[in-house]
């Protein structure tokens, strides 16, 4: 299998002496369904914003389908070209994302920035919006959407693009229940497509649910676990010190105890003890 | 400092939005230069938060508050060239979106607040603020930057409406544009500034000064695209050192009233106004030897009636702006925790218009989607005979035939199913009312001489005041009306369609695009910020504590649209981006739309003859 990025020692400072990431080894091979979790400030978005040749490292290298991936790379418009149509980003907040006066507009942005044929890019609005189901609010601006159809605009926005790589910057979050169902689901038809993902979250169930790679990490930027959800999410040492989940006390009945809790809808049971059915005195 | 249309006649405006046209060149390729194809994302949030930063109510004395334009700090932000092209989209979206500022008077209104606002702000923040690292410093000198580029340029916006009964006038001295002359323009205009809307301006600037020097000092350093041009700068002050005294020079037109004129035109002479004019005479005998000192005591007249005008502007502005938001439309009433009359506290009262701005862009929006008359036309056809309505109103001289043109902006509301009740409380509300105020004292004989038709003593009203006053009314309503057509009857994303395939630059579309989706994003933070603190106050502050908060807050946005910039550029970079914004406008012109374009060219062609036959000339 080949490798999407090969990242060494990759190290970001947004201000010296203050790194968002710290050492950074890691590879990432075609296909594969990553989830980046960590605490909030531990650099995952950073992380995934040099997935994406927004940021660039201050020290360490990091290659894209074999090539550097420098801010010197993408100023050639051929690898800008196929680096952008290869890689997708959807940010957190849908409102950054959405720039354009209407849905329809903000689908084929990418496309026209392609140079697609008007045909192509029309098909593709289409294709697109059919799959995300909202080719009823494709003429709407983006302020009269509501919080779910927004990010499935947004997600459209880049699935006109066809990307090979998906990153997600914490999907989940302003969803709704029904609708992060929706989203996993997604998620699972792009593997079966053969997509490689990318996302970042702090939501350990999504991360159970759909990566098959879970990599950690910590509150100092560095990876400090890395592997199958089954391996990392039985490390509750490790997930306790990097703030993802946290000792919990409360009562039963009359008998009081600690336990582990990760927060979350559909957490599981066995990681993240819930409170549902447990109220019985 | 928004002038409406009707205010200012053809020969005005027209220069001003030709002059404008070459500054927008020269300002957009130096941001091209400097800012690269960031300038999109940043032009846009710097316009947004133009717009936001004037809706915030800033407490100053007594219980009153006042809101800043906030021109100069954009400029010290963003450097003076960016912040020509921010001001002006917030002045464009404004008028386009809330029908706020006149479709003709744009250049007018970009000129004042979005040239030379920034231009003298910011020079004078530079030369005042020197390399000194010092906060204090900086802080003052960025109050008396903006305190003076406002007021300088309510100077200029006198100018603009005092040259008016100069330049168009009937034969019998009817005004047909703006009444006053520059005498009472002038000073009016400025004191208003002076007196108050410079000290909020100041007091807000220096705030978010503040603010900034302890949170985010990087945003006051000195800004690349500084480099002036000397013309232009060398330009703008003669303006502003040429203003006051053609107001001087022109004065007279006001001051040159000798008793015996008075007497003749009045019927007797007010005592106290015998003598004073006998002072300033005999000081300035036919002006032979013009002093300081006569000027004052003219200006000081001129003040006195400029004052009390300002008053009533302010007054009537106030109660237009309370009950702003409420009702535009016949349906959706705004949100009911809108409490009413006094007793609101600041950030109620600031949360509110919020509220109440982007509920009115929502109904808006809403109106422009029913199947009326002007919606289903194609969006350059509607907007370009709207226009071309809105120039015909500013060229009728007769009132009978300006209350032909608020007929067919009648007619065309209803056609338009926009509800004609509605349209018109809208339009009264947001112009007429106001042109009714700033009219009704131009009638009294002391102001526009002439044959007296209402007998009241030193109050008399006289045939070519009131004409010129019901002129100024009518012409005002007609052009709202036709401006109020254009924000109902054509949702954003057409008129942005429209522009685009009216070849203006793609790029100016795609920015114009993005401050509005912005500025509605902003709206909804700071009205959050707003309620929030509601929802926590149990006392009132004092005036001081609450600015010192407003102004911690505007800060906030400064900061919050500065990111906010960065992470929409990487959004599109992310996407591709390469600095082009190709689009997929599809407009397609129907029988109908030609039909519409011949009807309309005919009618204002008929309308133009008609006036031309019964008209004042």
């Amino acid at each position: 299998m080949t490798a999407d990025y090969v990242l060494e020692g990759v190290r970001h400072e947004y201000r010296a002496g203050a790194p968002a990431l710290a050492a950074i080894d890691l590879t990432i091979l075609s296909g594969q369904h990553v989830a980046i979790v960590g605490a909030n400030g531990s650099g995952k978005s950073t992380l995934l914003k040099m997935l994406d040749g927004l940021v660039f490292p201050t020290s360490g290298d990091i290659r894209a389908f074999g090539a550097p991936l420098t801010a010197d790379a993408l100023e050639d418009p051929a690898f800008r070209r196929d680096f952008r149509s290869r890689v997708g980003f959807v940010f957190q907040e849908a409102d950054v994302q959405l720039f354009c006066s209407d849905a329809f507009d903000e689908l084929a942005f990418g496309p026209l920035q392609l140079g697609l044929a008007r045909e192509e890019v029309e098909r593709r609005v289409h294709e697109a919006a059919w799959q995300l189901r909202i080719e009823q609010v494709l003429d709407r601006p983006p302020y009269t959407l509501s919080g779910g159809e927004k990010k499935r605009v947004a997600i459209a926005s880049v699935l006109t693009m066809q990307p090979h790589i998906l990153l997600l910057d914490e999907p989940t979050s302003a969803l709704d229940p029904r609708s992060q169902v929706w989203l996993l689901d997604v998620l699972e038809e792009w593997k079966q497509e053969g997509r490689t993902v990318v996302m970042a979250t702090h939501d350990l169930s999504a991360a159970a649910e759909s990566a098959d790679r879970i990599v950690v990490l910590s509150e100092d930027h560095t990876i400090v676990a890395d592997g199958t959800p089954e391996e990392v999410l039985l490390q509750r040492e490790l997930l306790l010190a990097v703030n993802l989940i946290h000792e919990h006390t409360h009562r039963h009945a009359s008998t009081a105890h600690r336990h582990a809790h990760a927060h979350g809808p559909g957490s599981d049971p066995d990681l993240a003890h819930g409170h549902r059915g447990r109220r019985r005195v | 400092m928004h002038i409406p249309d009707g205010y200012l006649g053809p020969q005005t405006y027209m220069v001003l939005d030709v002059v404008m046209i070459p500054i927008w060149v020269i300002a957009a390729r130096k941001v091209k230069r400097t800012l690269k194809a960031k300038q999109i994302p940043l032009m846009a949030l710097g316009a947004a938060f133009s717009f936001v930063i004037m809706m915030f109510n800033v407490p100053v004395i007594g219980g009153s508050t006042g809101h800043a334009v906030g021109a100069t700090l954009i400029a010290i932000i963003l450097g003076p060239w960016a912040a020509v092209l921010a001001i002006s989209i917030a002045l464009v979206i404004q008028a386009g979106l809330f029908g706020d500022g006149g479709i003709t008077a744009i250049g007018a209104n970009c000129f004042n607040m979005a040239v030379l606002v920034p231009f003298v702000g910011y020079y004078l923040f530079r030369l005042v603020a020197g390399d000194s690292p010092s906060t204090r410093r900086r802080v003052i000198a960025s109050g008396v930057a903006a305190y003076v580029a406002l007021v300088a340029a309510s100077i200029v916006a006198g100018f603009e409406l005092g040259i008016q009964p100069y330049i168009a006038h009937t034969p019998s001295g009817q005004a047909l544009y703006a009444p006053y002359k520059l005498g009472v323009a002038v000073p009016a205009m400025a004191l208003e500034h002076l007196l108050f809307f410079g000290w909020v301006e100041a007091l807000v600037t220096m705030g978010v000064v503040t603010a900034l020097a302890r949170s985010e000092p990087a945003l006051l350093e000195n800004k690349p695209a500084a480099r002036p041009l000397r013309w232009l700068w060398a330009g703008i002050g003669g303006l502003i050192l040429l203003t006051p005294i053609g107001a001087l020079a022109t004065g007279p037109a006001w001051g040159e009233w000798g008793s015996g004129q008075l007497k003749a035109a009045i019927g007797y002479a007010p005592a106290d106004l015998q003598r004073l004019s006998g002072l300033w005479r005999s000081a300035m005998p036919g002006y032979a030897t013009p002093g300081v000192g006569n000027a004052l005591l003219g200006y000081v007249i001129a003040a006195v009636v400029g004052t009390v005008l300002t008053v009533g502007v302010a007054l009537a502005i106030g109660a237009v702006l309370a009950r702003r938001g409420e009702a535009p439309s016949s349906e959706a009433s705004p949100p009911s925790r809108r409490s009413k009359g006094g007793g609101r506290s600041l950030a109620r009262k600031t949360a509110d218009s919020i509220a109440g701005a982007v509920t009115e862009v929502l109904q808006n929006e809403a109106l422009a989607a029913r199947r009326g008359l002007l919606q289903r036309l194609d969006p350059r056809i509607k907007l370009l005979t709207l226009v071309l309505f809105a120039v015909t109103a500013s060229l009728v001289h007769s009132v009978w035939v300006l209350i032909a043109l608020i007929g067919v902006t009648i007619v065309l509301a209803a056609a338009s199913r926009v509800g004609v009740g509605s349209f018109e409380r809208k339009v009264w509300l947001s112009a007429g009312l106001l042109a009714l105020l700033v009219a009704a004292p131009s009638a009294l004989r002391i102001f526009t001489p002439g044959a007296v038709v209402v007998p009241l003593g030193p109050f008399s009203l006289t045939e070519p005041g009131l004409m010129g006053a019901a002129t100024l009314v009518t012409r005002v309503v007609a052009a709202a009306g036709f401006a109020l057509l254009v924000v109902w009857t054509m949702r954003w994303s057409d008129l942005l369609k429209a522009l685009s395939a009216m070849r203006l630059p793609d790029v100016v579309v795609a920015t114009l695009a993005m401050t509005q989706k912005q500025i509605l994003t902003l709206l909804r933070t700071v009205e959050h910020i707003h309620l929030a603190r509601e929802s926590r106050s149990l006392t009132r502050g004092g005036a001081r504590a609450d600015r010192a908060w407003v102004t911690e807050r505007m800060a906030f946005v400064v900061r919050k649209s500065m990111k906010t910039a960065d992470d929409v550029y990487d959004a599109m970079l992310s996407r591709g981006f390469t600095g082009a914004m190709p689009s997929l406008v599809k407009l397609r012109l129907r029988p109908r739309d030609w039909v519409w374009a011949a009807a309309s060219v005919a009618l204002c062609a008929a309308i133009l003859y008609a006036d031309h036959v019964v008209g004042p000339r």
